[in-house]
């Protein structure tokens, strides 16, 4: 918005670009960003920086499973990328290097670092109608270190631990999946093949990212436990422990267990069907039948590992009188379909063509009325994704070794939808962001970290 | 179902709660007072019924500035050169809107630019107005409120015109706005409330200067407005007391285009506006006018 007065309050500036260009090792927090995501980057002169860098692009992906023959493989065909896996603090120093390069010109945009929200008072809250309006008060932001900001709209973007969000007094539910994400960069046998491989294991899925050349990085979704177990291991003991997931067959305890469950292989065809409507819309065939292909091994793992608890979160509203949440201060996915930043990237693009919008029809970019379209707009869309990933999470991923857990579904799954060539189509449109639906992305995964801490007030500093 | 149908409701009720009191020197006084208590209503957005009216802005705004800019254009004296969006389109831009209210429209089009003058038949109207311009600074030093009629406002500035000595001091309004009339005279959802919609419009044309344009926004009378109005009224029982919508004083698109021509404008072409009570957006155009529109004429510069 051209005109607008900018704050943002940044607890810890990250480093600039150029300081990391001559890192050797991958971070290992890598985030999938789809060619939607890619251009709402772009659209922000992000994404060159990024590219340049280094946001290596995937052209290919296959999910499989560790018991039964399931699996869906397919590739972008020539038709581009897939998607780009890009680093953490690749993507942190690209953004806020353009919120540095925006606060040293004439855009009104200005940077509040090494500080945080202190206090946040909001118009009073009332939910329905009522009498005695309240009127639409400017938001009045304080920081830790003692500036007070008046704003016509506060943006909470600061995680899934939104500071913003609890002082605005916004409620949130959350699901704890019990499961923790163990992240780590890995050096494989061979070239990467720019392939995102990613097996459904009976503790939860694995995933490879391919990065450069013969680099890569895992996320394996395990109990806390095992998650504990595993990043104690030396180096190369978690690749050994990599290598024989990516390889281990299925016991003939859960073969058995798959064949006992035939039953609910209609169930999960029915679901199929459903996520397929729910696709409805990419249309654009990227897919070409190809045969299972296997990971290259994995020789070495880089630096440490690391780990974090997933959950499935959101806030109750995503905005409300003169505030708007957005990324994971709204909302965090299970990370299986390497959703969460790329969903965060959605909520910006939307909030900002909503504050667009209302802008030019003079609207008050901090009103109610006008951020309730943002809010109703991501919410329902956002919902859908979480939805359809918990639900996919809980078929393809939940534990052979539970009983009742019908792993045969799985199985049915896989073969079904690599059968349905349509829907093979509409969920790797979908995978590339070209679909903007609500459903899910079955392959591809990142950890869901932690939008960069920014808050933005809006506005007037007077 | 349920959804629908109250989303409709709300859709009514914002066509209700967008009664202003202006009325013309034939006003009812009645006509002012029932709508004082909902003068605090105004700006809650939670409400249903104000909510659709604050969304409203969506479409009737960039209708005003369009109307302004080609005016402008036409007299041209384009002040600078308008190259793509900017966030200012109606700065340096005039403007009085009659039928205030609570100040909705006039603090959108302040907030694209223009220097607003607000007239409202209810005191308390203007005052709710005015409490809450004061919110938002830059609308603060852009919007200005007054409780006066539209006729009395005419013959203050054909006074002011004609070099007459005034019995009566100027009003504010009077005395802010700029010789020789207003850029931009609107008035949105208020003629179908006013007792003598022809003397109304007159005053309207009479605050514009040559070459300035009226943009009025109003509901046409067709069988789908005559069952909203009676819809409206029911469900607002309570809040409006029954008989505020009088049917008969819809007008069609024609009939106020006729008003405009013999009030010495020049009128365009009615443009539909659309309510989607589903989504609860409003929309501009889509063939014919069924519910609302807008008309727009334009004074000639002799």
């Amino acid at each position: 918005m051209p005109g607008a007065r900018i704050g943002v309050v940044e607890p810890n500036p990250p480093p600039e670009l150029d300081e990391l260009r001559s890192l050797v090792d991958p971070d290992i927090r890598v985030f999938a960003i789809t060619p939607a995501s890619g251009r709402i980057l772009d659209s922000c002169r992000v994404w060159e920086d990024i590219a340049d860098v280094r946001a290596p692009a995937f052209t290919r992906m296959q999910v499989w499973e560790s018991v039964g023959s399931g699996y869906v493989r397919f590739g972008s065909d020539g038709q581009g990328a897939l998607g780009f896996v890009a680093e953490n603090r690749v993507l942190g120093s690209a953004v806020y290097d353009r919120l540095r390069a925006l606060a040293t010109g004439a855009s009104g945009l200005r940077l509040f670092e090494g500080t945080t929200l202190k206090s946040l008072s909001l118009p009073p809250h009332s939910p329905g109608a009522a009498l005695g309006s309240p009127p639409q008060e400017l938001a009045r932001v304080e920081t830790a270190d003692g500036r007070v900001v008046r704003a016509r709209l506060v943006v909470g973007a600061d995680g899934g631990g939104s500071v913003t969000r609890s002082l605005a007094g916004v409620g949130s539910w959350a699901k704890d999946y019990e499961q923790h994400g163990v992240v780590a960069s890995v050096r494989l046998a061979g070239d990467n093949q720019r392939t995102a491989w990613q097996r459904f294991l009976p503790a939860g899925p694995l995933a490879l990212l391919p990065l450069w050349n013969d680099m890569s990085s895992i996320v394996w979704s395990v109990p806390p436990a095992e998650a504990a177990r595993l990043k104690a291991l030396p180096g190369p003991d978690l690749a050994a422990e990599i290598n024989a997931a990516f390889a281990q067959q299925g016991s003939a305890q859960d073969a058995a267990a798959a064949a006992s469950q035939g039953g609910a292989v209609d169930l999960f065809t029915k679901g199929a069907v459903k996520l397929s409507r729910a696709m409805q819309g990419a249309a654009h065939t990227v897919t070409r039948a190809e045969p299972m292909g296997t990971p290259p091994l994995v020789t070495e793992v880089v630096g440490g590992a690391a780990s974090f608890p997933l959950r499935m979160a959101g806030a109750n509203e995503y905005a409300r009188s003169r505030l708007a949440l957005v990324g994971d201060a709204a909302h965090t996915v299970h990370p299986l379909a390497g959703q969460g930043l790329n969903l965060g990237l959605g909520d910006a693009d939307a909030l900002a063509r909503t504050l667009a919008r209302g802008a030019e029809a003079g609207r008050d970019v901090g009103s109610l009325s006008l951020l309730r379209e943002y809010d109703g707009e991501r919410r329902a869309q956002v919902q859908g994704m979480q939805t359809a990933l918990d639900v996919i999470k809980a078929v393809f991923a939940a534990g052979g070794h539970r009983p009742g857990v019908p792993s045969a579904v799985r199985t049915a799954g896989m073969s079904a939808i690599h059968a349905l060539g349509p829907l093979k189509n509409e969920m790797a449109a979908f995978a590339m962001g070209s679909d903007s639906s609500a459903a899910a992305k079955v392959v591809g995964s990142v950890g869901a970290f932690l939008s960069p801490s920014l808050s933005t007030p809006f506005g007037s500093g007077r | 179902m349920l959804r629908a149908k109250r989303v409709a409701i709300n859709a009514m009720a914002s066509r209700a709660v967008a009664l202003r009191a202006a009325s013309t020197s034939t006003q009812n006084p009645d006509e002012i007072s029932k709508f004082s208590k909902l003068a605090r209503l105004w700006w809650d957005e939670d409400s249903a019924a104000f909510g659709a009216l604050h969304r409203m802005n969506q479409v009737r705004v960039p209708i005003v500035v369009e109307a302004a800019i080609a005016a402008e254009a036409a007299r041209g004296d384009v002040p600078t050169a308008r190259s793509g969006r900017t966030i200012r389109p109606l700065a340096r831009t005039s403007v009085l809107d009659v039928g205030s209210g609570g100040g909705i429209l006039a603090e959108a089009l302040a907030r694209v630019g223009a220097i607003v003058t607000g007239l409202d038949a209810s005191a308390e109207n203007v005052a709710a107005a005015s409490a809450h311009s004061v919110i938002d600074p830059d609308i603060a030093e852009r919007v200005f409120y007054e409780k006066l009629l539209v006729e009395d406002l005419a013959a203050q500035l054909a006074g002011a015109v004609e070099g007459s000595v005034a019995e009566e001091p100027l009003s504010g309004a009077a005395a802010r706005a700029p010789a020789g009339g207003f850029d931009v005279v609107v008035s949105s959802e208020v003629i179908e409330h006013v007792n003598s919609p022809a003397m109304f419009v007159a005053a309207l044309a009479a605050c514009l200067r040559p070459g300035g344009v009226l943009v009025m926004t109003t509901i046409t009378r067709t069988a789908l407005s005559y069952a909203g109005a009676i819809f409206a009224a029911e469900q607002l029982a309570g809040l409006v007391p029954p008989g505020t919508h009088d049917f008969a004083k819809f007008l069609r698109p024609d009939e106020l285009s006729g008003l405009m021509v013999d009030a010495g404008l020049v009128p365009a072409l009615p443009e539909p506006i659309a309510y989607n009570p589903i989504t609860g957006r409003w929309s501009r155009g889509g063939g014919r006018v069924v519910m609302q529109y807008a008309l727009s004429g334009t004074k000639p510069l002799q």
